[in-house]
């Protein structure tokens, strides 16, 4: 539906820029997100659901909402075992009054949790596409993949993901330690670059709060190149940081 | 004056009178006893759980969701189903309630819903009336109770066209505006007084997650 935007977005000059972000799912007050604001340069993933909405979820869209933090998505573990609807609904019901900051639902496809996945690959495929159209269409978001090279052979035989119309975004977890978007295992599957990168595989601690360190990899995009959708990101905010 | 105690009066009544109830899926899995026992006593009085998931599979937790509800004395519990539109209208609706039948869970006293939503329907309403209609017709058929119907306006209108074909049956419509009150309701379908309503989504609460209905 939007493909053509998506591919406007990758034809974009993607500077070496990129900028620092970070996930979490712990439980973040508004003092802490603001804080937090300055470490980040505002972008922040946190946890949706793994089996369950994330019993922080709420509360921390809240904190958000009311922060200067800018936001960028969440991430949610999903199962193979549950129908993609039933799980996926749940968890993007409570992200649906706060629509207008979230661009981004990731979905973690790692082999991390064997169990979630299946030993045939076309199961996988078919199950992580159906993710993909069904959190489109419901919650009308970007969607992205939290993987690696490894994990992706392992579950999808490093599938290209022919039957998803759309660009999905690619969340990569590459531990290289380096804030440096081109050590990347790319190309793999879909992609030939990350938009996102998990750098480190230690957590941090800034103002109290524990989270994992990412890169943006993508960010460098002139704001006039930008879809709607993330004008209502706060782009003003975001502008008035980079550019 | 008068008037404005007549009102707060009847406001008030609205909330003092209100049943509260619950409706659950396959996400929820197997609760265990106490978390109904909880909601019971949170004042939960009704229970509607998912019998088919949104695969076209039979819930393999309902049966065992269905007897919680019971024992924690949570006794007025119906089923729904969210239809695949992929698959036969008439055969899904008789291989779930089949199987509910055989379960205790569809004792006969009890309704079934089917639940309408924005999900793989065909673009073309007439398609769509007429699966909701061969749904409608099996359930009478499999279970001679007469279901009802889960939707609201957006929903009807984006499925049906705002078809008024089935206006005589029960209306349990979704609006998450937090609010134990029909005074949000936007009359559609045919349907001008509803029945039943979702007023918030996913809420965690007594050890699970429920979306909050009353009534």
């Amino acid at each position: 539906m939007f493909s053509y935007i998506f591919i406007l977005l990758i034809q974009i000059q993607i500077a070496f820029l990129y900028h620092l972000t970070i996930d979490t799912s712990n439980k973040i007050d508004e003092t802490q997100f603001n804080c937090l604001t300055n470490y980040t340069n505002s972008t922040i993933i946190i946890g949706g659901g793994n089996g369950k909405v994330d019993p922080n979820l709420a509360y921390n869209l809240d904190q958000i909402n009311s922060s200067e933090m800018m936001f960028i998505g969440i991430y949610i573990t999903p199962s193979i075992n549950l129908p993609v609807l039933d799980q996926i609904k749940p968890i993007l019901d409570v992200l649906m009054p706060y629509s207008s900051l979230l661009p981004f639902v990731f979905y973690n496809v790692t082999f991390d949790s064997q169990n979630n996945w299946s030993q045939n690959f076309s199961e996988n495929i078919q199950f992580i596409t159906t993710l993909l159209d069904d959190t489109w269409a419901y919650a009308n978001t970007f969607v992205g993949i939290y993987t690696d090279k490894i994990s992706w052979t392992k579950i999808t035989n490093n599938s290209a993901l022919p039957d998803f119309d759309s660009y999905v975004f690619l969340w990569e977890r590459i531990y290289s330690g380096s804030q440096n978007c081109s050590n990347t295992s790319t190309p793999f599957g879909p992609w030939n670059d990350p938009d996102f990168l998990r750098y480190s595989i230690s957590p941090s601690q800034e103002c109290n709060v524990v989270f994992n360190q990412d890169l943006w990899c993508s960010l460098g995009l002139d704001s006039s190149d930008f879809h709607p959708f993330f004008e209502n990101i706060k782009l003003a905010k975001l502008k008035k940081k980079f550019h | 004056m008068k008037i404005l105690q007549i009102i707060f009066s009847l406001v008030l009544a609205s909330y003092v009178f209100a049943t509260y109830g619950l409706d659950m899926s396959i996400y929820q899995g197997d609760p265990a006893l106490s978390d109904f026992q909880c909601l019971k006593k949170d004042g939960y009085d009704f229970a509607i759980l998912q019998a088919q998931t949104s695969n076209g599979g039979y819930n393999p937790y309902v049966k065992s969701q269905f007897e919680k509800c019971h024992q924690a004395e949570i006794n007025y519990v119906d089923v729904y189903i969210f239809p695949d539109v992929s698959k036969d209208a008439a055969s899904q609706i008789h291989t779930t309630v089949s199987k509910a039948i055989g379960d205790g869970v569809l004792t006969g006293k009890n309704m079934i819903w089917l639940d309408i939503e924005p999900y793989k329907w065909s673009s073309n309403h007439q398609t769509n009336i007429d699966f909701i209609a061969a749904m409608i017709s099996e359930c009478e058929k499999v279970y001679n109770i007469k279901p009802g119907i889960y939707s609201n306006w957006n929903s009807w209108s984006e499925i049906t066209g705002g078809t008024t074909r089935f206006s005589s049956y029960q209306i349990w419509y979704p609006h998450y505006d937090g609010s134990a009150s029909f005074s949000d309701f936007e009359p559609f379908g045919g349907w001008s007084k509803p029945n039943i309503k979702q007023f918030q989504g996913t809420t965690s609460i007594c050890g699970t997650e429920i979306d909050k209905d009353f009534y």
